[in-house]
Order: C-alpha cells, then structure tokens, then sequence
C-alpha cells in the first residue's frame, strides 16, 4: 500500500477507459461477432439454459480475452511499453486500474451484451427458445456468484499472464491454461458448489494480482 | 478515508526515514540531481558498465556521447528507471530511479529514438491524457512549442511524417515541465530548420534550471548547446568535463599543415583541424568530432588531463 493515492489511480482509471473507448470499432467486431454466433448456434438446433449460460460465459471470456491483448499487450515491450512504465503512478495503481477496465468492466459488459442478445432472440423465438435467461429456477445467486468467480478468475489469469510473458506468449498462456483447467476439472471431479470453491477462487485471484502487481514493478525495458 | 489516509501518510513517513537513512549513510544529498555511483549493468552475459560514476548538476545541457554499443541509451534507460543495474545505484533527487516512485516519475520525461505511438490520437488529445501526471505541465507552452515546431497539434500522428511525429513529441516532453529531460537522439528525422529551432527552445529551458542529458551521434547538430561533455567508453567514463575545462586543456586548431604532436588531425578542404595539447592557453572553439576522435585515440592521456 506503499504511496497508494486515490486521487492518482482514478486518474490511471480514467486515462485507461478512454483507451476501452477508443477501441470502440473493436468492441462493435466483437458484439457482431457474439450476435452471429449465437443466431447460428440457436438455429443449429435449441440451446437448453445451461448451454446458453456457457454461451454467455465464453463470449464474455473470449471479450476479455481480446481487450485485454488490445489495452495491456503492449505493456511489457521494451518499445511500446516505456511509456506505460514512465507514467507516474505506482505499480498498484497502474495494476488495479488495468484490473477494473479488464477484469471487471470488460468481462461484466460482455456478460449484459450477451445476456441481452440471448435475450432479444429468445424474443424473437430463434430456435425454439422461447424464455429468458433470469427466468430459469435452476439460475441461482450461488451459481451466478461461482460462474461471475470464474470469469473473472479466468480474465485475471489473462490479464497476468499477458503482464508476465513476452515472448511466445499465446503459447504459454493457452498451455498454462489449460493445464490449471486440467488441474480443477480433476480435482472438483464430484464437488458440488460450496462457499470453499468461492473462498478460493477469490484467494486466486488476490494471489494473481499479486504476481502482476510484483512483475510490473520489477519490469525492465 | 481520512484513517486510511492518516495511514498512508505515516507510512510514507517511516519510508521517507528509512531513505533518509540510507542516504545519509551513502552521503548522498537530496539536492536537486542525478548521482550514479559504481555502476555496473550487463545484458545477461554482455557487460556494458563496470564501476562508472558520473553526477548531472541541474540547469546543464549534458551532451552524453560514445561509439556504437557503448551504452548510452542503456544509461538513459538506468537513470529514467527502466533498467536496474547490478551493483552501484543510480539516485534521481534521492530516489533510487527503478523504484519508479511517482514522484520520480512526474519530474522526469524520457523520449526515447523510436516511440511507438497510438494510432488515432493527436499531440493535443496525447498530452492531455499525460497532463494530469504532471503539476507542472502547461497547455499554453504545449501550443507555444508546437507552433515554433511548426507541426499542427490537432493533425493526428500517423498522418504525420516521422519528422513531424519527433517534433510533436519533442514539444510534448518539453511542455511537461519535468526538471530532468533525456533524450535520445532528438535529432534523427529533424529538417535543418527544425534543428535550428530544438537548439532555440533547449536553450530557453536550460535557463529554467531543467537537467537536459542528450544522448547522440549528430554531434553537429549540438554541437554550441552541449555543456558539459561526457564520452562514454565500454567500460569507463573517457571524458567528463565543460567545454571550459576541454579548452583550458586541449586547442582545436585550423592549420594549413598537420601538427605532428597533434592527439588528433583530420583533413579539411584547404588544410587540417589539429586537436592539441593546450600547453599556451591558447583559446579555441571545441570541434565536438575532433574532440571525441581525439579522446578516443588518447586515452590514458585524456585520463591523466582530466581527471
């Protein structure tokens, strides 16, 4: 908490959301893109709650995914990233900003476009589906809370990773991936939803911010 | 809020005494300066420093020469705080630089040779984003600065010539009213009238007490606004000095023959530039070229006038 100013990082905030607006034409490529899939996937014949839950989830992820490489992908080159690394804020500040316009922003945005493109086609009765998302009884604050964890989870990942690798980082960001998948999926084989699996999705993501918190300040160029 | 803050206020507090500790253990002032001392820095296994110590005094425009590969973007780099060094430390107003506080930060602006700008911005919108950072950026001295450049702050940059893009950025950095400036190579790209302006408004901030360190090849194109002179060697510091202490010591020297006991000699349509010892006290104006020539083949002898 070293030298933290509020005052400071809502300035790195606000510098930070201009850039999300700038990348407006990018975001307009992404919500076509979501619109188109979801229509074909609808039409490909019916989605029950949960596919169209996963739906919502990916699309929200894959957004994520692509804003951070748009906003924070440069951040570690040793030409672009200089003036990212002169900016005078701390490491913290720099970090929770690109955090809020990543992780939460991003990710919740995409999840209320997707939500309100299931929805208007749900409206429109595409491919038979007929209710809401919200109007489900099996959708509940548990589940919302654990998939919401995940997503966020997954674009903290991201969004670290995208901060600790420089060269052939796609690679190593989809093998780390997938193996931390790889690793869950085993080891929740059987376990049902419980306040534990939230109490550690959150420690995660507090343990990943750390490490990006940790690598920008000791980042050289 | 206010507990918070009170906590974050006697935080710094503790800190600022445990830096002042460490300062003063090191003899180190909190005058408004660049200290390096024993530097040493390598890329993994490919040293570039080993034990240099310099000091930039404020209000001097610092001309930071050397051959290729030497280090002199890497010692910019060292003093701005993107790189650390091995061992030694190099202190920015009693900061150590790759602390990168921001208090470090918003009193120095580093423009590197290649920048990579965002696409679909102008200099205005570029440094209003910046402006924020820096208590004593000025709009007014950002026109001022782009209209001397001769560039239109509202065209955006990539519509702009890599010229037009170096003098857009030069005014950008010197309107942010940082007290240290470094610059790498701030002429590449610059026509010859663009140059003759940069020498103009360098020499109005000098005024102002900004620590200016060029880093540059293009000694000609600096050549009456660099004071003092540092040549760097691969693993020295060659030359530290004014261009009072260089003519006090050395005569650069137009003749129609070359001097025999010249350090250096280059030869000139209608005769030849001899850079000498100045036993006579001889006064001449310092031939920057000559000077590094010279001091590249004489380095002992440097060593022992200078230092």
């Amino acid at each position: 908490m070293q030298n933290f100013s509020l005052q400071r990082f809502g300035k790195v905030l606000r510098k930070d959301l201009r850039r999300l607006v700038r990348v407006r034409r990018m975001l307009l490529g992404i919500a076509v893109g979501m619109v188109l899939f979801w229509t074909l996937d609808l039409m490909d014949g019916g989605l029950d709650v949960s596919q169209r839950c996963f739906n919502v989830c990916l699309l929200a992820g894959i957004s994520s995914m692509i804003i951070c490489e748009a906003l924070c992908g440069k951040v570690n080159d040793p030409q672009a990233g200089v003036g990212f690394a002169l900016l005078p804020a701390t490491a913290l500040e720099k970090y929770l900003s690109m955090f809020v316009t990543v992780v939460l922003v991003t990710t919740l945005s995409a999840v209320v476009v997707a939500t309100l493109i299931d929805s208007l086609l749900a409206l429109l009765h595409v491919g038979g589906v007929s209710q809401f998302l919200w109007q489900d009884k099996s959708i509940t604050s548990l589940s919302l809370a654990v998939d919401g964890l995940l997503l966020f989870l997954s674009s903290t990942f991201w969004l670290v990773t995208t901060l600790c690798f420089q060269r052939y980082r796609y690679v190593k960001q989809i093998i780390i991936f997938v193996l931390c998948t790889a690793v869950v999926a085993v080891v929740a084989i059987g376990c049902s939803i419980n306040w534990l699996q939230i109490g550690i999705m959150l420690l995660s993501i507090v343990l990943l911010s750390w490490l990006g918190v940790h690598r920008l300040k000791r980042m050289k160029y | 809020m206010q507990c918070v803050s009170n906590l974050i206020h006697i935080n710094n507090n503790t800190d600022n005494e445990q830096r002042n500790n460490r300062l003063n253990a090191n003899n180190i002032t909190h005058r408004l300066m660049i200290e390096i001392r024993n530097l040493d820095f390598s890329y993994k296994k490919t040293p570039v420093f080993h034990n240099i110590s310099l000091t930039f005094e404020p209000g001097n425009i610092y001309g930071l020469l050397g051959e290729n590969g030497v280090g002199k973007t890497t010692l910019l780099k060292i003093i701005s705080g993107l790189q650390r060094p091995q061992a030694g430390f190099c202190m920015v107003d009693g900061m150590a630089s790759f602390d990168r506080l921001p208090q470090f930060l918003q009193n120095l602006v580093f423009l590197p040779d290649a920048v990579t700008l965002p696409d679909n911005v102008t200099p205005t919108s570029y440094i209003k984003e910046l402006a924020p950072f820096y208590p004593k950026y000025a709009y007014g001295t950002f026109l001022h600065l782009m209209q001397e450049m001769e560039v239109d702050p509202e065209r955006k940059f990539k519509e702009m010539s890599y010229g037009q893009q170096k003098k857009s950025l030069i005014a950008c950095a010197l309107s942010l009213g940082t007290d240290y400036v470094l610059l790498d190579e701030p002429t590449n790209g610059l026509d010859i009238p663009s140059k003759s302006d940069f020498r103009t408004l360098l020499s109005k901030r000098m005024q102002e007490g900004t620590t200016i360190i060029i880093s540059t090849h293009q000694v000609k194109d600096v050549e009456n606004l660099i004071d003092p002179i540092i040549i760097l060697n691969h693993d020295d510091v060659m030359l530290n000095a004014s261009i009072e202490a260089i003519t006090s010591k050395l005569s650069f020297n137009y003749d129609s023959a070359a001097d025999p006991e010249a350090l250096y000699t280059e030869q000139l349509p209608g005769g030849y530039m001899n850079v000498c010892v100045n036993r006579d006290g001889r006064e001449s104006q310092v031939n920057i070229e000559g000077l590094f020539n010279a001091v590249l083949h004489n380095r002992a002898l440097i060593k022992e006038l200078f230092f």
